[in-house]
């Protein structure tokens, strides 16, 4: 939320977010859409959602991925109580496991295979992170760029733009008075453009899978509404666009979407809470009247 | 047949002046990407690539430039990321890289952004072009 404080001491107020509000949001709930471990959050990633998101989700974004693991000593595959949410390459923490443990595997019967053996024997929990979640999912329009990816990656990349429409043209104005304050409260809609590029030999499924997530999954359009989001449904199929690079086909696949914003502004001014009338004739005042305000 | 090995004309003592390469590294994080680099003290001739132009626009004056660095020590372009599962950081044909993105190149007080690599250490150097990064 931004205010503007203008030299009279009025200042505006918006709940509008910015771009880069927008994208780390759109960041967040792609990952969530296409199964990404994306917690934990740390609070410089909090600080970077709306901040409607961030209050709302800061338990949940904050929380270690946990479940308990029935370890054999030396032995690098053990059964968990559940495997929702782990897939390989995501790192495992815990007693009973050495340093720079790795999911190698996640196999029928809810069995998970370690990069390194365990070295204690029992039910112990272990703490799962995913430390290319946010690599997996990427922002569009880095300063200095960013790096590549590899043609075998399934790799995402949001990018958000606000959008004109007739709609956002209309305004919804209402003027209320708190005090002496005068308060000019405007509601309109934004619209916005959210691009997503997937990269990776699974890039058209994925993109399937977002834009059925936006319209089907009421969590995510929880998720949004928070932000003051909300999806248009109207979503055109995505387009599969291999790219020729350096020789070689790089599997890709476009998709977009439209979201209306609700954006609250408020403008603040102050008024006149008395005046003081004082009426002179020639031989000196004659009256003085005070007009107060409501 | 030998090779003809360019290391004594590219840092020598005759043409070759030093600089400073901000080395990054970095990590994907919620937002994008966060680059932090290092400063790596560099050696080599410098020349011009392109000239300073100045761009009018309505918007005000722009200026536009870049620069040829030679050195003995490999200048980083941006290198790919293993990424998603994938551990092959930067390998790239000359050995696994410590780097992500393209090398920053201090010299007389402008910043240059590597955009272009001739790769020759089998004779003895790299090449490098790049822009001023300022604008004025």
């Amino acid at each position: 939320m931004a205010t503007i404080t203008y030299p009279d001491g009025t200042s505006l107020t918006s709940t509008a977010i910015d771009e880069r509000q927008a994208q780390s949001m759109m960041q967040l709930v792609t990952g969530r859409m296409l199964g990404v471990l994306m917690t934990p959050y740390s609070a410089a990633a909090l600080a970077t959602l709306p901040p409607a998101l961030s209050a709302v989700e800061a338990a949940t974004l904050a929380a270690p991925w946990q479940t308990t693991l029935t370890l054999t000593a030396g032995q690098s595959s053990a059964p968990a109580a559940s495997t929702a949410l782990l897939y390989p390459n995501q790192t495992a923490v815990g007693t009973g496991l050495q340093a720079g443990t790795r999911v190698t595997a996640v196999g029928p019967g809810n069995l998970v295979w370690l990069s390194l053996p365990a070295t204690v024997s029992g039910p112990q929990t272990a703490t799962f992170a995913d430390p290319d979640c946010f690599s997996a999912v990427r922002v569009g329009w880095q300063q200095e760029g960013q790096p590549a990816w590899n043609i075998a990656a399934d790799i995402c990349v949001v990018r958000c733009e606000p959008i004109d429409t007739d709609y956002g043209r209309m305004r919804d104005s209402v003027q209320s008075l708190q005090g002496i304050t005068a308060v000019f409260t405007d509601t309109y809609t934004r619209a916005w453009r959210v691009y997503w590029a997937f990269y990776g030999p699974n890039s058209t499924d994925r993109a399937r899978a977002v834009r059925s997530a936006l319209v089907t999954i009421q969590q995510f359009a929880d998720l949004l509404a928070t932000a003051g989001w909300y999806v248009n449904p109207s979503i055109s199929m995505p387009q599969r666009v291999p790219e020729l690079f350096q020789g070689q086909w790089w599997p890709r696949t476009d998709l977009y979407a439209d979201f209306n914003e609700q954006v609250t502004e408020t403008y603040a001014t102050g008024t006149v809470e008395q005046v003081q009338v004082i009426v002179n004739r020639a031989t000196g005042v004659y009256e003085t009247l005070t007009i107060q305000g409501d | 047949m030998g090779q003809i090995n360019l290391t004594r004309v590219v840092a020598g003592n005759m043409l070759p002046e030093p600089y400073t390469v901000e080395r990054s590294t970095g990590a994907f994080v919620a937002g994008g990407w966060q680059t932090t680099s290092i400063n790596v003290a560099g050696y080599g001739v410098v020349s011009v690539a392109d000239k300073q132009d100045l761009q009018m626009v309505p918007e005000g004056d722009r200026v536009t430039g870049a620069m040829v660095f030679h050195s003995q020590q490999r200048i980083y372009e941006t290198q790919q990321d293993g990424g998603y599962g994938q551990p092959e950081y930067g390998a790239g044909g000359f050995g696994v890289a410590t780097q992500f993105v393209s090398d920053k190149i201090a010299w007389r007080g402008q910043l240059y952004r590597v955009l272009a690599v001739s790769p020759y250490p089998n004779r003895g150097y790299w090449r490098a072009v790049g822009v001023r990064m300022s604008g004025q």
